[in-house]
């Protein structure tokens, strides 16, 4: 009759084998599932950065273009201050013209008016007008 | 028809929660190995519509497929924490529990990693992806609630879970650390609530990120999330604004209910700056690319298609607690509720004031809150109408007209009165 003892270090071996082959299995998994990603991950990232570049293009280029245009209406402005300076300066001027001329017209107004002439004329003038009403 | 779904957690620190959080997620592959679903059926056909009500924006359109079985994997996405040995932990923690792992060689924040869940699921052919963070406690019915309502339309692109903390959409529990974040009891409220929801979702103007089950066709159409938005913080918003602007829609499943510990997530990965509550050049991007959002948000929260939920959900809760550990109706000013989760009493409580013009009564249990309308017949034929039963004791924590009326309806009902007031005038 055969030992049962005989059998046993076949029986003991057989689940330390599956157990073995088990994580060996998991172990292949895993580096399985590592590769996989990485593969996904590192094309995903490289078109990432094609689209970053993309958009960092074109906002720059849009960036230049408002800064041009910036630029251009900086320019404009200044143009239409030094225009209006110049009309304020002439429109000054004139004015400090006229009221010169002004001034000398009254003057002479004033000198006329005080002349005994002038006096005498008002004078016969107005008792003309009472003599009539 | 077998349905293959790969929840995909994205993880950057929390070492404390992190664990628990896994485990929760692990059992969802478990137990779909495990069950044998080719008995049972879909949400969709066995839910009686007839419950539910018709309420604007819930969803309810053809279904897309039958699927008689659900394959769930897991994969733990692992962004680079600088933490010393804390992605060693993390990959011997998910070989122990026998989900995926994979860790980034650089961190990459959160929105690139949830590009490379949807990828993956793409490459291995899954039929959806559900995006979680990694401070959640999931229900077991999740995945199946979730999936049952995707399919009910073939334009829906994202199902948010419901949660004690997920932005406007909220059931707010005042215990949820204590109460929901226990596995047991979470599976019981989520399978009380897909009991009442079935297959029902709940239009939303964006689905949120922390659970959100996305199906292959809506990716295969609108794309990925866009990685401008760093770190992250309302890279969802924008992906859900996108999917809306092409004609899909995002809907609210009430029927899978997660614990979710809140903004533990962008703070520890570092989204949030400390006391920050938000992201304001996310928004900004958000703002400046879709103008109409925050308009249909106002709009959503202005007609809140939620409120007639919640008080379902609520009146459900708290009904089928207090059919398995029966009410207690306390007349007081004061509520406060039993320590931490292992209360002695943990019958539902209906607290009434005391005093005042009209009875005012709240329903307390496991941090619901159910307030309740009292009608002319009294407390407790409103108890009885509304919660299924009768209340097994009433006890005067103070006095007033109030407490007087209960007193009365209880000596007329048979109904014991247990005097426990300590000041002979109202406080």
């Amino acid at each position: 009759m055969t030992s049962p003892d005989k059998h046993k270090p076949a029986e003991q071996a057989a689940p330390k084998l599956s157990l073995v082959a088990e994580a060996v299995a998991a172990a292949d998994a895993a580096a399985d599932i590592i590769g996989a990603i990485d593969r996904l991950s590192l094309s995903q990232a490289l078109l990432d950065v094609e689209i970053a570049n993309a958009r960092v293009l074109d906002l720059t280029a849009r960036l230049v273009e408002s800064n041009q245009r910036a630029d251009g209406l900086r320019a404009d402005l200044e143009s239409v201050r030094s225009s209006a300076t110049g009309v304020r300066i002439q429109a000054d001027a004139d004015v400090a013209a006229m009221r010169s001329e002004m001034a000398v017209h009254q003057a002479y107004l004033d000198e006329q008016r005080s002349s005994t002439a002038y006096r005498w004329a008002a004078k016969v003038w107005n008792l003309r007008n009472a003599l009539r009403s | 028809m077998t349905r293959r779904v790969l929840v995909a957690v994205i993880v950057y620190d929390g070492k404390a929660f992190v664990p628990r959080a896994l485990q929760s997620i692990a059992r969802l592959a478990t137990h779909s190995r495990t069950q044998d679903k080719s008995g049972t059926q879909d949400h969709s056909r066995t839910q009686d519509h007839s419950r539910t009500q018709d309420h604007s924006g819930t969803q309810d359109h053809s279904r897309t497929q039958d699927h008689s079985r659900t394959q769930v994997d897991v994969l733990v996405l692992d962004d680079a924490s600088p933490d010393p040995g804390w992605s060693e932990e993390l990959s011997a923690l998910c070989s122990t529990l026998g989900i995926g792992y994979y860790c980034s060689p650089r961190n990459l924040g959160i929105p690139r990693n949830m590009n490379l869940a949807l990828l993956r699921a793409e490459a291995e052919g899954y039929d959806a992806c559900v995006l979680l963070n990694s401070d959640v406690v999931v229900p077991l019915n999740l995945v199946d609630s979730l999936a049952a309502v995707a399919d009910t339309s073939t334009t829906i692109a994202s199902v948010t879970a419901w949660a004690n903390d997920v932005s406007i959409y909220s059931l707010a529990n005042s215990q949820a650390a204590d109460m929901l974040a226990s596995q047991d009891r979470l599976d019981a409220v989520s399978s009380s609530l897909a009991e009442e929801f079935g297959a029902t979702g709940i239009e939303l103007p964006t689905g949120v990120g922390f659970c959100l089950y996305i199906p292959q066709r809506a990716i295969a159409d609108i794309g990925l999330l866009d990685p401008v938005f760093g770190r992250g913080y309302a890279e969802e918003v924008d992906w859900c604004c996108r999917a809306t602007a092409a004609g899909w829609h995002h809907v609210l499943a009430p029927s899978a209910f997660v614990f979710h510990m809140g903004s533990a997530t962008n703070s520890a990965a570092g989204v949030l700056q400390k006391g920050m509550r938000t992201v304001v050049v996310n928004e900004s991007i958000v703002d400046h690319r879709h103008p109409d959002y925050r308009d249909r948000l106002a709009e959503w929260a202005g007609r809140d298609p939620l409120a007639p939920i919640r008080a379902r959900a609520l009146r459900r809760l708290v009904s089928d607690a207090a059919r398995s550990r029966g009410v207690v109706v306390d007349a007081t000013w004061l509520y406060r509720p039993a320590p931490g989760g292992t209360a002695v009493d943990d019958r539902v409580r209906v607290v009434v004031a005391p005093d005042g013009p009209e009875a005012v009564a709240v329903a307390h249990v496991d941090g619901w809150e159910l307030a309740m309308t009292v009608g002319p017949e009294g407390v407790l034929h409103t108890i009885a109408g509304l919660l299924g039963v009768r209340a097994e004791e009433i006890r005067l924590l103070d006095r007033g007209a109030q407490a007087g009326r209960l007193t009365v309806e209880a000596v007329a009902g048979g109904v014991p009165v247990r005097s426990l007031a300590r000041y002979p005038e109202r406080v």
